[in-house]
């Protein structure tokens, strides 16, 4: 809070979002509007935003009196709204889940905040297209950034999505942050196992509040998979490239955000995307050698379990790691997965602890902090000391994958379940064929 | 009194510079631009946005419902994410800032304490954000010129758009070098009374500019917007005027525009027509009627499944073909038109007959809309219906703002200094703040680095090429038009005691210029080629008479060195050069001495400094060779 500013316009009895006259030191007056500030910006001085538009910084210093007056905007009658068509019903019923992120959230200019925008009206406002494509409802379940998601949250969505699937509709489309937008793609992969309509993650790298968001084909995308996907289960929908005409399908279980900031950072691990979709009116099936299941109505083959354990830790190993460090874990934890290099290694001076672990009680898994590929501990020494350790290879499993998923078994099964539901296929997590030529 | 002030003209200008600080503004590309259209290719749509204040930009709303295509291409060497818009920006420049506040000094401006980048939404695809980054760094300076006191608005630090490559239906394609190199905005205010004053005024912001050494220099490095009214009328602004020549004319172009429309204004007046009474017809479809013809134009429209619809406009026969500079008023429509529905064509009463619509057909026409001798009607050739309103819309909009004058609207500058239809007047909605940029603080460390860019009034360099070089007031106008003051002066140092300073203006400027006229392509006389031909003329190998055919070859993408050779006048036999050689070798105990390879390599790069641009330099290796071998 800047309240040296706030306390500073108290003083003249005026507040964010006036339209004032700033009378300078020095005989001239500025007028425009009293602006919310930024947090870096200097505590001693106010934003104005002038008449031409600009917003600029004044120095207490040189600011004589600041008086309120008559708000003198010039509505010119060029504003224009965009036209509303009508709702059609013979559309797929799709309903939108907000939990977040920077698709679809809005920056409130006045404040500085940012909200959501999913009311159906505004999103229909800024993304008009979304009437010819699906009858849509919109609800907000939460409104974070999703580097604040946790376990819990993980259950409400779950518990969310299959309420809305009970009450019979289409697809969902779920609008999420994108920084962690695979560990619960994968949670929900976990915990609505067998459900009969497509699941459909979206979000966006570019805020919708920009003439160059993605939001808009992301979004739309993800609605026409959801209303006309043949496949059932949970998915992610992105940017294929950089351009504004693919979007690419990946599974729930294999996909990462490789990229900071580009449009096209999420990827699918060792697997061809499963579809892609163009211009949001045409799905371009991949082939996929693991199985999928068809859209179906029904609930008969769901199996609901929404419940995350919060005793695993993800652990990535590094040279000249402490052995200390795995010693916090001895306690509260029950499962630990290690992002170990190459085909799932760590240094010898490690082994002794992690062998003290897992005579404790605790599972210990090995994924790769490669990325791509499957881990292997028959390979080198240290593998198969890791071995013989009791330490349990998890195959190409995704890392965050690995860690959800032990969270899931613990959550829901006990962790007595871990080292016999690990290693074995779920929900396509782990891919048995990895292909030439796949990244 | 001159027209310019009896009309009360006031011209108000915004010159932007392309900044050279080595990088661009958010990012570290050079700020160079490609000579290929090599680079990855990516197609996006931009989509307009609500602005702080709730509203949407009409032209932005406008371009995205046209649903206009934009693909970009992407050099390595000259963009990187930043301008493809898949990474934020980086820091801003500050030398470009920098530059700002030294120029805002100057002014005697006031400069802000904390500059706030902002978002100006601009949705026609030349930046991949769908807004230019711009922020005030200072405002409400003067100063004087000739004994006039001119004011300056405000100074700007913004991004350059991407470089229009082409733009065919709905698809326009842009090359990202250009995108987010700095420019610098200086805005006067409207005191400006004629367009030779305003050429003086960008002359001379131009020359503050450069004394920075941070200007960039080329074609389209400067570009002037003008801000133009006359009494009793309003303020047009026109964009993207690239020369100082083509500025005096726009103009007088857009001067006379508003002289016209104001005299409109004035007969509809005297007529005693009322916008208020003015009941202009819905549009009626004619094409029976017109089909008729044997214009080519309408069969053409036909055969394409196109119909023809007529609107009539009450009492108002002759305005439209009212004329406006080289324009008619239905001109003037039809620009507005084109620019909301893309109808490139329309006919009107005040030319019919013609265009192959005989007096028959033409009266059919006026039959069939109810159209007496005293109305005015309009045709057009649509193949959408649904334009139909938007296209009525916006001729009753045209025509209403005929009534009051001149229209507050956006114009754009053609190269030949004539103005058209652009867009409307944007407003607030466009603008608001960068959230990705934090505001920068202007402290006293960046006062200190301010204060050691130099700047010098280009009043100064004028007197020194006055006095000391003894040039005309043209000939330094022409100098600095062309961008050449300091070549001028480097040459002059070197050589103008030998060829006379007038004579390195001749070939500086005057047969560029006239090669020019001649159509020969000139942007390839560079100041490498103007040095090497004094360094020609210099060493005698070229004499004066030859400069210009040289310059010619020059033109038609032949090298400088290979142009100078052709027209060499010294040209070396190899006795000389067996001659000079030997002669090195006797006398340099240094170099006989040395390991063959080096001496070999030394006896080449000798050789060579002499003979340079005289003979083959292989006929000069070979000769080495053998009397290294001997």
């Amino acid at each position: 809070m800047n309240t040296f500013a706030e306390l500073f316009l108290k003083k003249f009895g005026v507040k964010y979002g006036d339209y004032v006259s700033v009378y300078l030191n020095d005989g001239s007056k500025l007028n425009g509007v009293l602006m919310p500030k930024h947090i870096f910006s200097h505590a001693e001085t106010i934003i104005l935003k002038l008449d031409n538009g600009y917003n600029v910084g004044i120095h207490f210093s040189k600011i004589n009196r600041i008086e309120k007056i008559e708000y003198q905007y010039e509505v010119t009658n060029n504003i224009f709204r965009v036209r509303h068509q009508s709702r059609r019903s013979n559309l797929p019923k799709i309903k939108i889940l907000a939990v977040g992120g920077t698709i679809l959230s809005k920056v409130d200019y006045r404040t500085g905040g940012v909200k959501s925008a999913v009311d159906p009206d505004e999103l229909i406002d800024i993304i008009p297209e979304v009437l010819d494509i699906a009858d849509i409802e919109t609800e907000i379940i939460m409104s974070k950034y999703s580097e604040h998601l946790t376990h819990d949250d993980w259950k409400i969505i779950s518990e969310k999505v299959y309420k809305v699937y009970r009450e019979g509709v289409d697809g969902v489309v779920i609008l999420h942050g994108t920084d962690t937008l695979g560990y619960t793609s994968a949670a929900l992969s976990f915990s609505l196992k067998g459900i009969g309509i497509p699941i459909i993650l979206v979000g966006s790298q570019r805020s919708s509040d920009r003439p160059s968001s993605d939001a808009a084909v992301n979004l739309l995308s993800a609605l026409y998979l959801a209303g006309n996907f043949k496949y059932s289960g949970v998915y992610v929908a992105m940017h294929d490239g950089s351009s504004d005409d693919l979007v690419a399908v990946h599974l729930g279980t294999r996909v990462r955000k490789n990229h900071t900031s580009m449009r096209s950072a999420f990827q699918s691990i060792d697997i061809p995307p499963i579809a892609f979709v163009r211009n949001y009116t045409e799905i371009l099936y991949q082939e996929f050698l693991g199985e999928l299941n068809m859209r179906l109505r029904g609930e008969e083959a769901i199996e609901f379990k929404p419940v995350f354990s919060k005793n695993v830790a993800l652990i990535k190993f590094y040279p000249g790691m402490s052995p200390e460090i795995f010693k916090f874990f001895m306690n509260d934890y029950k499962a630990i997965i290690i992002e170990g290099t190459g085909l799932g290694h760590v240094s010898d001076k490690v082994l002794d602890v992690l062998r003290d672990i897992v005579r404790s009680g605790i599972n210990v898994f090995m994924t790769s902090q490669c990325i791509w590929g499957r881990v292997n501990l028959n390979v080198y020494d240290t593998g198969r000391e890791l071995l013989k350790i009791g330490v349990i290879p998890l195959e190409n499993m995704l890392s965050e994958t690995a860690y959800v998923k032990a969270s899931w078994v613990i959550g829901n099964y006990g962790e007595e379940y871990l080292t016999e539901l690990m290693p074995v296929n779920i929900a396509n997590e782990i891919i048995p064929r990895s292909f030439v030529g796949l990244r | 009194m001159n027209k310019y002030v009896r009309y009360g003209l006031k011209v108000g200008l915004e010159i932007h510079f392309q900044l050279n600080t080595g990088r661009k503004l958010f990012c570290r590309c050079p700020p160079e631009i490609s000579n290929s259209s090599k680079g990855i290719r990516f197609v996006r749509r931009l989509r307009p946005t609500q602005s702080e204040l709730g509203q949407v930009d009409p032209a932005a709303l406008f371009e995205f419902e046209k649903g206009l295509i934009v693909e970009y291409i992407a050099p390595d060497k000259y963009s990187c994410l930043v301008e493809a818009d898949e990474e934020p920006p980086h820091y801003p420049d500050l030398k470009s800032i920098e530059i700002a506040i030294r120029l805002a000094k100057f002014f005697g401006m006031k400069i802000v304490d904390e500059i706030q980048f902002m978002r100006k939404i601009v949705v026609d695809g030349s930046n991949t954000t769908g807004f230019q980054r711009t922020a005030v760094v200072a405002y409400d300076g003067k100063f004087t010129l000739d004994g006039k006191k001119y004011g300056i608005q405000s100074i700007t630090v913004e991004e350059e758009a991407a470089r229009l490559i082409e733009r065919v239906d709905n698809k326009v394609i842009y090359n990202l070098d250009r995108l987010g190199i700095p420019l610098v905005e200086v805005a006067t205010t409207p005191d400006i009374n004629s367009p030779k004053e305003a050429v003086k005024v960008a002359r001379y912001i131009g020359g503050l500019v450069k004394s920075t050494g941070f200007k960039r220099r080329g074609i389209g490095s400067v570009r002037q917007d003008v801000n133009i009214s006359v009494l009793g009328g309003t303020v047009v602004e026109v964009k993207g005027i690239q020369r100082l020549d083509t500025l005096e004319k726009t103009i007088e172009y857009e001067f006379n525009r508003h002289i016209k429309l104001l005299e409109l204004q004035r007969l509809l007046k005297e007529s005693g027509l009322s916008i208020d009474t003015l009941d202009i017809s819905e549009f009626m479809d004619v094409t029976e009627i017109i089909s008729k013809s044997e214009s080519k134009l309408v069969s053409r429209v036909l055969k394409k499944g196109g119909r023809f619809y007529g609107v009539k406009i009450p009492d108002f026969s002759g305005y439209l073909g009212y004329k406006i500079v080289d324009k008619t008023f239905a001109r003037e429509i039809l620009e507005r038109i084109r620019f909301w529905a893309g109808i490139t064509g329309l006919l009107h009463s005040d030319e019919l007959p013609g265009y192959g619509l005989s007096r028959d057909i033409v009266n059919g026409i006026r039959r069939s809309l109810n159209c007496s001798d005293r109305d005015a009607f309009i045709i057009i050739g649509i193949y959408d219906e649904e334009q139909l309103p938007l296209i009525r819309e916006k001729i009753i909009e045209r025509i209403t703002e005929a009534f009051k004058g001149v229209p507050y609207e956006t114009r754009g500058a053609t190269e030949d200094g004539r103005t058209y239809y652009m867009r409307p007047r944007p407003g607030m909605a466009r603008m608001y703040p960068e959230t990705d940029i934090p505001p920068i603080i202007v402290d006293d460390v960046l006062i200190e680095n301010v204060s050691r860019i130099k700047l010098s009034d280009p009043k100064e360099v004028e007197h020194k090429l006055i006095n000391i070089y003894g040039l005309s007031g043209e000939m330094v106008d022409e100098l600095i038009d062309n961008d050449v003051v300091d070549l001028f002066i480097e040459l002059s140092e070197n050589f103008g005691r030998k060829f006379g300073y007038r004579y390195i203006y001749h070939v500086i400027v005057s047969i560029p210029k006239s090669l020019e006229r001649e159509g020969y392509d000139t942007s390839k006389i560079n100041e490498e080629v103007l040095r090497k031909i004094f360094e020609g003329l210099w060493n005698e190998s070229i004499v004066k008479e030859s400069v210009t055919d040289i310059l010619k070859k020059v033109c038609e993408g032949i090298k400088i060195d290979d142009a100078i050779k052709l027209y060499s006048r010294l040209r070396a036999s190899i006795d000389d050069v067996r001659e000079y050689i030997s002669g090195v070798l006797e006398e340099r105990d240094d170099i006989q001495n040395l390991p063959l390879d080096i001496k070999r390599k030394r006896l080449i790069g000798i050789a060579m400094e002499k003979f340079r641009g005289l003979i083959d330099p292989k006929i000069v290796v070979n000769i080495v060779e053998e009397l290294i071998d001997e």
